[in-house]
């Protein structure tokens, strides 16, 4: 792998160390929960958005 | 909780240090396909019968009541459930009706139907909704599985093409005709009393009477032997004449004249000789008791081989369902006639048929309709009563 930085040294602007614990952390919350979250939110909020489009427009029509 | 997300974006916000970019790619594919397997398959569950009838709201109500159709059983064994009908099968409109179900979620935590008879109170509205969605897609729903370019005109019954072929070529809703074909009518269709026919049935109820003139039953009106009116003798048909003999309290005696088959018990009494019409029904009784009638001459019918006797009879009925002539009856039947059958096809004038033919025609039909009982004998009585037998200009 060759020479790697003194990663130990990475802080944010805080002067708060980042770890490698911090780093998957983050990595696994964004990826499991905030998008899927988001993404669930949007769909149900985009069915929303049609229902009550539907509320004034009627019900859909045939294709 | 702030220091917390401040925290997280700033780990976010700067490239990882400890985590190879490979890793960071590997993770966010993996996550995105078990997220994109999770969601359809939790799309797929809630789109399941068994998940429709984990409410006991589905289960015991509609659920129950598609059981007895050809939708759940029937000789191929391909069948419909639930969200085949009831959720669109086009992506957007789906999730839209997967929303609208946190209304159904909302109704299960509060129970809103969870008793029949809040169910049956419920039922008109929430079927008008359905109604309103197949009218509005032309029943999209059906034509996934039904497509009238499948349809085999010959294989077809008679009766059957005559109305699927021009409905076919209108491009017809299958709604239009075939509406509680999976769950039971609302009630307030199939015995819930049509407004005019209510109205009818009020001014039978304050219309004056005289002794000595003929008057015509609105409904059905039941017959006693007593002028108490504690004992039944049977009941008189919508538009049915009787004559006002005398009025002793609350009771009217009635004469009720017409001819019966000399065949059984002859309980029913009809208008006429040889037509099928009725005019009043008679307990057994009633019917057997020889000594009630006043018998006039008797035929035989040539055609079936029946040999009829003119009768009268003299029984007692409840004041307020006469009214002194017919008119407001026919226009009344007219009008419904015209209604109910213009819905999915041209209604054949009544003179188009005979008296004796109109019953087994009208009751082929009248199922696709929503008359209740009392309507359907008025109307009935209204096409036998200006049939060819009647009519003038008949064919």
């Amino acid at each position: 792998m060759g020479e790697q930085p003194d990663t130990s040294a990475t802080t944010d602007q805080d002067g708060k160390a980042i770890t490698k614990a911090r780093e998957w952390q983050a990595l696994l919350m964004v990826t499991f929960v905030i998008l899927p979250a988001t993404a669930v939110a949007v769909v149900g909020g985009y069915g929303f958005a049609v229902w009550i489009g539907q509320m004034f427009l009627g019900p859909p029509g045939h294709p | 909780m702030l220091k917390r997300i401040k925290s997280l974006w700033r780990t976010l916000n700067r490239p990882p240090v400890h985590i190879s970019l490979g890793l960071v790619i590997i993770t966010g594919f993996v996550a995105g396909i078990i997220f994109w397997g999770g969601f359809n398959t939790a799309l797929e569950v809630t789109n399941t019968e068994a998940f429709c009838i984990s409410c006991h709201e589905m289960k015991d109500n509609v659920y129950e009541e598609l059981k007895d159709t050809v939708h759940y059983e029937n000789r191929t064994g391909v069948r419909a459930t639930c969200p085949d009908c009831h959720v669109p099968h086009n992506w957007t409109d789906k999730i839209a009706r997967k929303m609208q179900a946190s209304k159904e979620v909302w109704g299960a935590i509060f129970g809103t139907i969870n008793t029949p008879e809040k169910f049956e109170a419920k039922r008109l509205e929430l079927a008008q909704h359905e109604w309103a969605r197949f009218s509005a897609n032309n029943s999209l729903e059906c034509r996934n599985c039904h497509d009238y370019d499948s349809m085999d005109w010959d294989k077809m019954g008679d009766e059957a093409r005559r109305f699927m072929k021009p409905a076919a070529e209108r491009n017809q809703s299958c709604l239009d005709c075939h509406k509680g074909i999976a769950h039971h009518l609302p009630k307030e269709m199939n015995t819930g009393v049509d407004p005019a026919l209510a109205r009818l049935m009020d001014q039978a109820a304050g219309a004056r009477l005289a002794t000595g003139e003929t008057y015509y039953t609105v409904t059905s009106v039941d017959l006693y032997t007593d002028p108490e009116l504690q004992n039944l003798a049977g009941y008189l048909d919508p538009a049915s004449s009787v004559n006002l003999i005398s009025t002793k309290g609350d009771a009217l005696e009635v004469q009720v004249s017409g001819w019966r088959k000399q065949k059984g018990f002859g309980r029913i009494m009809y208008e006429g000789f040889g037509l099928n019409v009725a005019s009043a029904v008679l307990e057994k009784e009633v019917a057997t008791d020889d000594a009630r009638f006043s018998l006039g001459e008797s035929k035989v019918d040539d055609l079936t081989g029946l040999s009829w006797e003119q009768a009268d009879i003299t029984l007692w009925a409840k004041k307020g369902g006469l009214l002194p002539d017919r008119d407001a009856l026919w226009s009344y039947a007219d009008q419904t006639y015209s209604d109910g059958c213009s819905v999915c096809h041209g209604e054949p004038a009544p003179g188009h048929f005979d008296a004796n033919t109109w019953p087994a025609m009208f009751s082929g039909m009248v199922g696709f309709t929503n008359m209740n009982a009392e309507t359907q004998a008025l109307v009935l009585k209204y096409l036998q009563l200006h049939s060819s037998d009647f009519a003038e200009n008949a064919h």
